[in-house]
């Protein structure tokens, strides 16, 4: 027998004898890939420090704000009271998640890239889309959970207290789904971003910038506004405390949706032609 | 003694088909051309040292062959399969290592092969587990499996690394300077290992190393790599003989009883139109040393020493075919090239 007969004889028995299913999906990797995205969060200090930190500033802020308010106002209602709670949480809110998506995000591709274990994964069968998808899926969820999820069932829960009136509980969750879609598009600018440079200065950078350049915009050119998730912070106070949006807010969240899903196709485009 | 490529050499008859093979493959980025025009074969089952300078363009040959980089222009495949089409299909039935390997460091050495194997099979877990085991076994960490591996050491990640690129029981191994950061133990242990590899398995081996005794102790063919362009690819055994291919050089030791017998024997071998030069020198004790440079390497092994031995009166106390050492051709090829 031939050597290279003999050896895919071996190569079968063992196959056989291990009984080992190869792996061969369409997003070859993502469930690897997901798995280790989660055990990054969960075993190092991120979900504690920005779980703590964002509950800090996010819930207890806006909580105390709402307290204080209530009392050296007298003659505040319960209504005054969640109205100057609420806009404190969707300020505090919206600013949160542009600043955790960076912390957290700005060396999730390019750090990888830069460090090796990129091209090792990449010299595997693993769909380069499962790799950004997953970085995408879980930073999401994660940074979701801590930055704006914990954080508004804890302000929900205290404001109730503080002012004994709830806010009115499917417009509070309507305006945490405004702020949870920009979450979602300043993740994935920032993946995007990822895929474009070569360090995390310039991303970084670019992350704040469009959102400090926003707040400068709406004064000069307010149209500009809704094509951006800039105001969500307004949005998402006006239908929690008014029941309405401002035109600008309507237009704003589909657009911004519209900018997130471009982000991550051009993201997955870009990846999927890097060179490691 | 005969080793273990030397045997596979008197069994395989047919050659082996390729594994590798590259037509005008080119890498440029921006004016720098990192490679140019590599038109490269590696048959199956062998081990193939790649070897060249720093920048020569050795990596970028391997990112090619497995999709982490596009070419420029020129082609190559794999298995038949193209590298830019098919690099899925490529990755399954490949194991890589990288020049300075890098994984998440708080991952154990467990969990890093368990977390490379998932890319390959989808189940099940005991199956997996079975060959995480194996191949924590295969380089010797099995005792040191469950520690994170951000305490290893540079030879303990090289170990891993192995590991890892053949946690999928690949065809083909693509290793970048597999022994670079290991001490004299560490290198034997990989070469060993790649030498096993090739003949349990069957493996064809692609490997670079700046080790040039390494290359020789285990490779069957190798190819020499400069500023992006290929200097020569050959089998070893034909590198290793001085001249280039065809040619061969052979030392002789004679002793005659005369000046004459001496010089008819120099006669009869200079008549011949595939000698290219004789070189004499005086040994101890009367002896003569000669180097004789041939062109027909065949004629040479099949008359030199029966033209010497024709007349009387000279007796040839050793003949041979001188071999270089690979560093010897390695150094040739590249002064050639202009390198210093």
């Amino acid at each position: 027998m031939e050597a290279s007969e003999r050896a895919e004889t071996l190569r079968g028995e063992t196959a056989d004898s291990a009984a080992l299913r190869p792996a061969n999906e369409p997003l070859n990797g993502f469930r690897n890939l997901i798995e280790k995205e989660n055990l990054e969060w969960k075993r190092g200090p991120a979900l504690i420090a920005h779980g703590a930190i964002w509950m800090l500033i996010v819930a207890l802020i806006s909580a105390a704000v709402a307290f204080i308010r209530g009392e050296m106002e007298p003659t505040y209602s319960p209504a005054d009271i969640n109205r100057a709670g609420a806009l404190m949480f969707f300020v505090l809110g919206s600013v949160a998640s542009v600043i955790a998506v960076v912390a957290k995000t700005q060396g999730a591709i390019i750090g990888e890239k830069q460090l090796g274990t990129a091209p090792w994964i990449l010299s595997k069968p693993a769909s380069r889309r499962a790799f950004v998808l997953a970085k995408l899926v879980v930073h999401y969820r994660w940074l979701l959970t801590v930055t704006l999820l914990f954080p508004a069932i804890v302000f929900y829960v205290l404001c109730a207290g503080i002012s004994t009136l709830p806010q009115p509980p499917l417009r509070f969750l309507a305006g945490f789904g405004i702020l949870a879609l920009g979450l979602f598009f300043y993740l994935s600018l920032s993946l995007f971003l990822g895929t474009v440079f070569e360090s995390r200065g310039p991303l970084a950078g670019c992350v704040f910038g469009f959102m400090v350049a926003g707040f400068m915009i709406a004064n000069y050119a307010p149209w500009l506004t809704a094509a951006f998730p800039w105001l969500f912070f307004q949005s998402g106070f006006y239908l929690v405390v008014d029941g309405f949006i401002p035109t600008y807010g309507i237009i704003s969240i589909p657009a911004t949706a519209l900018w997130s899903a471009l982000f991550v196709f051009l993201a997955l485009r870009r990846f999927e032609r890097a060179e490691l | 003694m005969k080793t273990s490529r030397d045997h596979r050499r008197a069994s395989d008859s047919r050659p082996e088909p390729l594994v590798i093979e590259t037509r005008g493959l080119t890498k440029t980025y921006g004016p720098v051309v990192a490679l140019k025009e590599l038109d490269l074969s590696v048959r199956r089952n062998s081990i193939f040292g790649f070897l060249g300078p720093n920048g020569a363009g050795k990596t970028t040959t391997m990112k090619l062959l497995l999709g982490l980089a596009r070419p420029s222009s020129g082609s190559g495949s794999v298995f038949g399969k193209d590298i830019v089409r098919e690099s899925f299909e490529i990755r399954r039935r490949v194991g890589y290592l990288a020049q300075d390997p890098r994984y998440y460091g708080y991952m154990t050495a467990r969990e890093t092969l368990r977390f490379a194997a998932r890319f390959f099979y989808s189940g099940p877990e005991e199956a997996i587990e079975r060959r995480v085991g194996e191949s924590l076994d295969l380089v010797g960490l099995s005792d040191r499996a469950d520690r994170q591996i951000k305490g290893f050491s540079g030879g303990e990640l090289q170990r891993l690394g192995l590991a890892q690129a053949q946690i999928n029981d690949p065809e083909l191994l693509i290793l970048d300077e597999p022994a670079a950061s290991l001490d004299p133990m560490g290198r034997r242990d990989v070469l060993e290992i790649m030498e096993r590899l090739r003949d349990e398995r069957g493996t064809t081996i692609f490997y670079s190393t700046h080790i040039l005794d390494d290359v020789q102790r285990v490779s069957d063919s190798v190819a020499v790599l400069r500023n992006g362009r290929l200097l020569a690819q050959a089998p070893i055994e034909e590198l290793l003989t001085a001249g280039g291919a065809g040619t061969a050089v052979f030392e002789l030791i004679l002793k005659s009883v005369s000046e004459k017998a001496l010089g008819e024997a120099r006669e009869r071998v200079r008549s011949r139109e595939w000698v290219s030069a004789l070189e004499e020198s005086p040994g101890p004790g009367g002896e003569h040393g000669w180097v004789v440079s041939t062109t027909d390497e065949a004629a040479a092994e099949e008359e030199l020493l029966r033209l010497i031995l024709a007349g009387r009166g000279v007796r040839v106390l050793s003949f041979g075919k001188r071999r270089q050492r690979l560093e010897d051709a390695f150094f040739n090829l590249i002064e050639r090239d202009g390198g210093s």
